[in-house]
C-alpha cells in the first residue's frame, strides 16, 4: 500500500465506523429490551440469583420440548383477568411476587422504571388475544404420599421439570445454581433433619410447597396444574424414593 | 504512523462494538421507545369508592375482602361489588382479621393473623396455626393495592385508627401463648400479649406495649389519651397512651371473674358510648354485656345486660342512647337502652341465614344496621342490612368464608 493510501484509508474507515455507530442511536423498541430482561438473570440485582423469568415460564402457546415449568406459559399473560389463581389482580403485583420471591429481587419493580415498562411491553407483545381465560392454581396444602409411577415417565419428568435447576441425577452436572440441591443425594440428610419421616414425603413437600409454608430457599411451588400427582409418583420412582 | 492508525482504528472498532448492543442486562439503553404510554394497566380493577361510601368485610378463611357500595344497603337487591384478594402471599392462606379505615377515606388497614386452621401441613409442620408473626397491611382505597405493611406479633386481633388517621392500634389475641405458658407452668405475666402502636403514614412500629393475656377489642376515649382493651383474663386493661410503657391497670369485669387459663366471662368485644365514654364489654361465655364507666374506671355491675347468647361487636347511636348488640346462639340483634340496659327489641337474624353473628355497624344515617355473620366457617358467611325502624332484614348478601368484621369507608380517597 502506498504512503498516500495509508493517509486516506484510515479516515474513510473511521467515517464509515462513525456512521455505523450512529445507526445505534436509533430508538430502541422497549419490547425487545423487555425480552432480553425476561431472559437475563441479571434483571434481578441480587448477587445470589441465577433465575430469569424464562427459567420458569415459556412464552409460546404451549411449552416447547416438553418443558414442565412450575409457572404457566406467559403467552397471553397480559390478557388474563387475574393471576396466581385469582390471588393477584394486578399484573405488576403478580410479576413482583415472582421477582422478589424467586429471583431474590431486592425491591419490587416500580410501575414506571424503564426496566419495568420494557418488561410490560414484552409481556403485552406475547399476548396477542384481547382476552384470555384465567388459569387455575391449586396449591397442595397438606402433604401426603402418592402412588408411584413408572421409571421411564419419572425420567421424562425429571428432565422436563427438575434438571434445568438441579442438573444431572446424582452429580448435579449442569445445574443452574450451586444452591440447587443434588438429587436425590440431598435426602441423605433427611434422617437427621426429619427423623422418622419418609424421605419421599419431604421431597413431595419441597416440590409442592417450594419456599413457602415455613420451608425457605427460593424454589417455586409446583401446583397440581403444573405437576400431577401421577407425575409426582413417577418422579419419586426415578429418584429411588 | 501506520502503527498509530491501526491502534486508533482498533480502539474505534472496540468502542463501536461496545456500544453496538444497547442492552447490558440491567442498565436500560438510551431512547427506549414505548408502545404503551400507560404501563401495567391490565388486570381486574374495581371502581374507586364513590361519595356514598363503601363497605369492607374481611373474610378470614379465604384471604379476601368483600366490597359493597353502601348506597345499595337500604333497598332490596344489594350485592357484592367485588371480592378481592388480600395479603402478602398468593400461595398461602394468611387469615385477614379486622379492618380500620382512615378518616379521609384514602386508605384502609387489615390485620393479617396467619391463623387459618388447616392452612397447610407437611414434614416442616403445620401452617396457619397462629404461631407466625402477624402483619398490619395498608391498602389504597382507590385500587385496593398494598402500599405498606408492618410486621407485628402473632395473632393480631383488633385494629383501630386515631381520629387524625396518623396512628394505628393493633392488639394480639394470642390465646396460643396462654396455652403454651400454662403448659410449662409459667406465670400469667408471661402470657401477656402486646399492643402495637403503629405510625400509619410510614407503617413503622412506634411502640409495642405489654397489655394482658390475649387482648382483643380496643377502643379509644374521646380525647384519645386512654385505650380500653378487652382481655381474655376476664379483665379490661386501661392503657394510658401518654405513658404506654407503664403497666396498665386492669379491671375485672365481674366479682366472679376467672383467670387467663380459666376465664368465666371471656371478654372479647367492646362498644364505646360517644357521649359518656362508658365501655360496653361483650363477654362471650357469660353472655353478659358489662359496663365499665369512664368516669370512675370501674365496672358497674348494676348495669350488666344479660342476653340469650354471646354478645359480640356492637354499635351505638351518635346520641349515645341506643346500643345495638348482635349476639350468637340465638343469632339476633338486640336493641338496648344504653342508659338502663333495657332491651327494647330484638331482631331475629337466623331466619335470614345468619349463623354466628359477629359485628353490627350502623349506617351513617343510623337507619340501618349492617350485621356480619361468620357462617359455619366452611361455607360463605353473610352480611345483613337491618331496617331498624321496622325491625326487618332488608338484604342478605353472601360473602366469603368466616367474615369477621364490617367497616364503612367514607370520604373520597
Amino acid at each position: 500500500m502506498s504512503h498516500t493510501a495509508w493517509k486516506v484509508l484510515p479516515f474513510v474507515a473511521l467515517v464509515t465506523l462513525a456512521s455505523a455507530c450512529g445507526d445505534d442511536a436509533k430508538p430502541v423498541n422497549a419490547a425487545e429490551y423487555g425480552e432480553l430482561l425476561f431472559r437475563d438473570a441479571r434483571f434481578s440485582e441480587s448477587q445470589f440469583n441465577d433465575f430469569s423469568c424464562a427459567t420458569c415460564h415459556a412464552t409460546t402457546p404451549t411449552p416447547l420440548n416438553g418443558r414442565m415449568d412450575s409457572g404457566y406459559t406467559l403467552y397471553n399473560v397480559a390478557s388474563r383477568p387475574h393471576w396466581w389463581g385469582g390471588y393477584e389482580t394486578n399484573l405488576l403485583d403478580a410479576v413482583n411476587f415472582c421477582y422478589v420471591s424467586f429471583m431474590r429481587g431486592v425491591q419490587k419493580l416500580p410501575e414506571d422504571s424503564p426496566q419495568s415498562r420494557a418488561l410490560y411491553e414484552y409481556l403485552v407483545s406475547i399476548s396477542p388475544d384481547a382476552q384470555a381465560p384465567a388459569l387455575p392454581y391449586t396449591v397442595v396444602k397438606d402433604i401426603q404420599e402418592v402412588p408411584r409411577g413408572s421409571l421411564e415417565r419419572g425420567q421424562v419428568v425429571y428432565q422436563a421439570a427438575c434438571q434445568e435447576c438441579h442438573g444431572a441425577l446424582h452429580t448435579g452436572e449442569g445445574r443452574l445454581t450451586e444452591m440447587a440441591s443434588i438429587l436425590p443425594e440431598v435426602t441423605h440428610d433427611y434422617d437427621e433433619l426429619f427423623p422418622g419421616i419418609p424421605h419421599s414425603l419431604v421431597v413431595i413437600e419441597k416440590v409442592r410447597h417450594g419456599q413457602f409454608f415455613h420451608i425457605g430457599g427460593n424454589m417455586p411451588a409446583y401446583s397440581l396444574e403444573s405437576l400431577s400427582d401421577a407425575d409426582m409418583g413417577a418422579l419419586l420412582t426415578y429418584l429411588g424414593l | 504512523m501506520r502503527h498509530a492508525w491501526v491502534c486508533a482504528l482498533g480502539l474505534a472498532f472496540a468502542a463501536c462494538s461496545d456500544d453496538s448492543s444497547p442492552f447490558d442486562g440491567v442498565k436500560p439503553p438510551e431512547g427506549l421507545e414505548y408502545a404503551h404510554p400507560e404501563p401495567w394497566v391490565t388486570g381486574t380493577g374495581v371502581p374507586p369508592p364513590g361519595p356514598g361510601g363503601r363497605v369492607i368485610i374481611t373474610n378470614s378463611l379465604d384471604d379476601t375482602l368483600s366490597l359493597l357500595e353502601l348506597e345499595g344497603a337500604t333497598t332490596p337487591g344489594w350485592r357484592e361489588l367485588a371480592r378481592v384478594p388480600v395479603g402478602l402471599n398468593p400461595v398461602e392462606l394468611e387469615g385477614p382479621h379486622h379492618t380500620a379505615v382512615s378518616p379521609d377515606g384514602s386508605h384502609y388497614y387489615v390485620g393479617i393473623s396467619n391463623y387459618v386452621p388447616g392452612g397447610g401441613s407437611g414434614p416442616h409442620g403445620a401452617h396457619g396455626s397462629g404461631a407466625d408473626d402477624g402483619y398490619c397491611l395498608k391498602l389504597d382505597a382507590r385500587d385496593n393495592r398494598l402500599v405498606g405493611s408492618v410486621r407485628v406479633d402473632p395473632n393480631p386481633g383488633d385494629v383501630i385508627v386515631s381520629k387524625d388517621g396518623n396512628t394505628l392500634y393493633q392488639t394480639h389475641f394470642d390465646t396460643l401463648k396462654i396455652a403454651e405458658v400454662a403448659r410449662r407452668g409459667g406465670i400469667e405475666k408471661e402470657m401477656y400479649a402486646r399492643l402495637a402502636i403503629i405510625d400509619a403514614k410510614t407503617m413503622t412500629r412506634k411502640a409495642m406495649v405489654d397489655v394482658c393475656p390475649a387482648p382483643h377489642a380496643i377502643r379509644l376515649s374521646a380525647d384519645e389519651r386512654t385505650a380500653y382493651i378487652a382481655c381474655w383474663s376476664d379483665e379490661v386493661a386501661i392503657v394510658d397512651l401518654s405513658a404506654p410503657t407503664t403497666e396498665a391497670p386492669r379491671v375485672k369485669v365481674a366479682n366472679n371473674a376467672g383467670t387467663a387459663t380459666a376465664p368465666r366471662h371471656q371478654p372479647y368485644a367492646l362498644t364505646m358510648s360517644p357521649t359518656t365514654g362508658d365501655v360496653f364489654v361483650s363477654s362471650m361465655s357469660s353472655r353478659e354485656v358489662q359496663v365499665l364507666e369512664a368516669r370512675t374506671h370501674a365496672m358497674n355491675a348494676a348495669r350488666t345486660i344479660r342476653l340469650a347468647g354471646s354478645p359480640m361487636f356492637g354499635d351505638i347511636s351518635a346520641d349515645g342512647a341506643t346500643l345495638y348488640m348482635p349476639y350468637q346462639g340465638v343469632e339476633a340483634l338486640a336493641i338496648i337502652d344504653a342508659a338502663t340496659g333495657f332491651i327494647r327489641r330484638e331482631v331475629d337474624l337466623a331466619p335470614a341465614g345468619c349463623l354466628n353473628a359477629h359485628q353490627a355497624k350502623l349506617t351513617p344515617d343510623e337507619s340501618h344496621a349492617l350485621v356480619v355473620c361468620e357462617g359455619d366457617h366452611v361455607r360463605p358467611g353473610t352480611l345483613h342490612s337491618v331496617n331498624l325502624a321496622q325491625g326487618t332484614v332488608v338484604n342478605t348478601v353472601r360473602v366469603g368464608i368466616f367474615p369477621d368484621s364490617v367497616s364503612i369507608l367514607r370520604g373520597q380517597p
